[in-house]
């Protein structure tokens, strides 16, 4: 297992060549319980998950929170790893989602404000079985998305890190920043047109 | 196929989980009818991975490892078997995933209330502050009077059509209406018409003829 690293990191943008060592690591757990994989997997992924529960206001209610989204996002890697399917997302996207359904699920516990659904409800896996997205497309696709990052105007690429990274709605976006909503949003739109990540079709809103 | 869809800003809020609870529903269901929606979700959330990659990770101190460690101890990682168990959940194949808990034995058990002649109406989530989420259903052919709305409205077509001025829509349609839109929806003659609603505050009736049903409609 992981006989070679395949992921360099150049100045901020990382290329990947062939294969996805965390989503090795993810299927040794699934396999065989594989430990070893698993504190690999921690301490590449733990430093991030702190980092974005910095990022996205969970610290705000003290540092223990952001420990407990670290611990959650881990123990749910290790339980959940039989769920995890290298041609629908990378590693890395999947403990996004992990991460941050955690995190809505510890801010609702935090607000008392009961809600039948969890985030396990409203971010359902999509079923697109054969829909022709396999690894090979996903780790084009995200490789793009870094190259894309990389030459965004510095207004946009603030923007996007705001909106993903954040706690924040596209209202309070704007106010951090001192921009009108419009400004943010269309912001928003120019950074997804350019990243290739939005929707293709037309709203109609 | 859906026609309508949320804009893409929402979409990107959504992936960010920085949606409201409600709003958060609309978009699910309305994934659950959209495969554009859902190939867009998918390359934001690769986005969001690319983004959560590049943070500056925080120090993580010994003892987290050493915890998590413990409490991974004795729990087995979830097999595949269980996933098929959560499939077997769904019983109501009209009821789409997201609402399934909200509705669990489907649509015509549900304590539907009689609003107006063709317009029945069932909140189905009900919290004392914040917007109100509940289904309409329109029998066929059936008219709903004119009217606005005093906030925004939110609609996601579950099952049959309807048609207004701007459109017609069919299953997982997603509407945003403004206070200030005055529409008069018409259902599809062929079956009745179940939408799931959210809105920031009761409509209010324009039509002369309704305009007394204004204080009933909370
Ligand atoms: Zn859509
Ligand atoms: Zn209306």
């Amino acid at each position: 297992m992981m006989m070679s690293r395949h992921t360099t990191k150049t100045g901020g943008t990382r290329t990947v060549t062939a294969t996805d060592e965390w989503a090795d690591c993810l299927e040794a757990i699934a396999e065989h319980q594989d430990r070893k994989s698993f504190v690999h997997l921690f301490n590449h992924f733990a430093p991030q998950i702190k980092g974005y529960a910095r990022s996205s206001g969970l610290t705000g209610m003290g540092e223990a929170l952001a420990d407990e989204l670290v611990q959650e996002t881990m123990t749910n890697l290790w339980r959940k790893a039989h769920l995890f399917d290298r041609s629908k997302a990378s590693a890395t996207t999947w403990v996004f989602t992990i991460a941050r359904n955690l995190r809505v699920d510890l801010l609702r516990r935090q607000s008392k404000h009961h809600t039948t659904l969890s985030s396990d409800d409203l971010w359902l896996e999509p079923h697109t079985e054969g829909d022709g997205s396999d690894w090979v497309a996903q780790s084009n696709m995200e490789r793009q998305i870094r190259l894309g990052i990389a030459q965004l105007p510095v207004d946009q690429r603030q923007v996007i890190g705001k909106v993903f990274l954040e706690d924040k709605s596209h209202q309070e976006a704007a106010e951090d920043l001192n921009l009108p909503l419009g400004t943010v949003k269309s912001r928003i739109r120019l950074a997804l047109k350019k990243l290739r990540v939005g929707l293709e079709v037309d709203s109609h809103e | 196929m859906s026609n309508f869809h949320p804009d893409q800003t929402k979409l990107a809020e959504y992936v960010a989980g920085t949606l409201s609870y409600h709003e958060t529903l609309l978009i699910s269901v309305h994934l659950h009818y959209c495969k554009e929606c859902q190939q867009a979700v998918q390359r934001l959330e690769a986005l969001g991975g690319v983004l959560l990659d590049d943070l500056p990770g925080e120090p993580v101190g010994e003892d987290l490892l050493q915890a998590t460690l413990a409490s991974i101890q004795n729990d087995e990682p979830v097999h595949r078997a269980r996933r098929e168990e959560v499939g077997r959940y769904y019983r109501h194949p009209e009821v789409p995933a997201p609402l399934q808990k909200l509705v669990p034995r489907g649509f015509d058990a549900l304590p539907w209330r009689k609003l107006l002649p063709h317009l029945q109406v069932c909140d189905i989530e009900l919290s004392p502050q914040g917007p109100k989420i509940s289904l309409h259903r329109i029998r066929p052919g059936g008219r709903i009077p004119r009217h606005t709305h005093r906030g925004s409205e939110y609609t996601v077509v579950l099952k049959g059509g309807f048609s207004d001025a701007l459109g017609d829509y069919n299953p997982g349609d997603y509407l945003h209406r403004d206070a200030d839109h005055e529409h008069e929806p018409v259902a599809a003659e062929s079956e009745e018409c179940i939408c799931l609603t959210v809105t920031e505050d009761p409509l209010k009736m324009t039509s002369w003829k309704w305009r007394w049903m204004n204080p009933f409609l909370s």
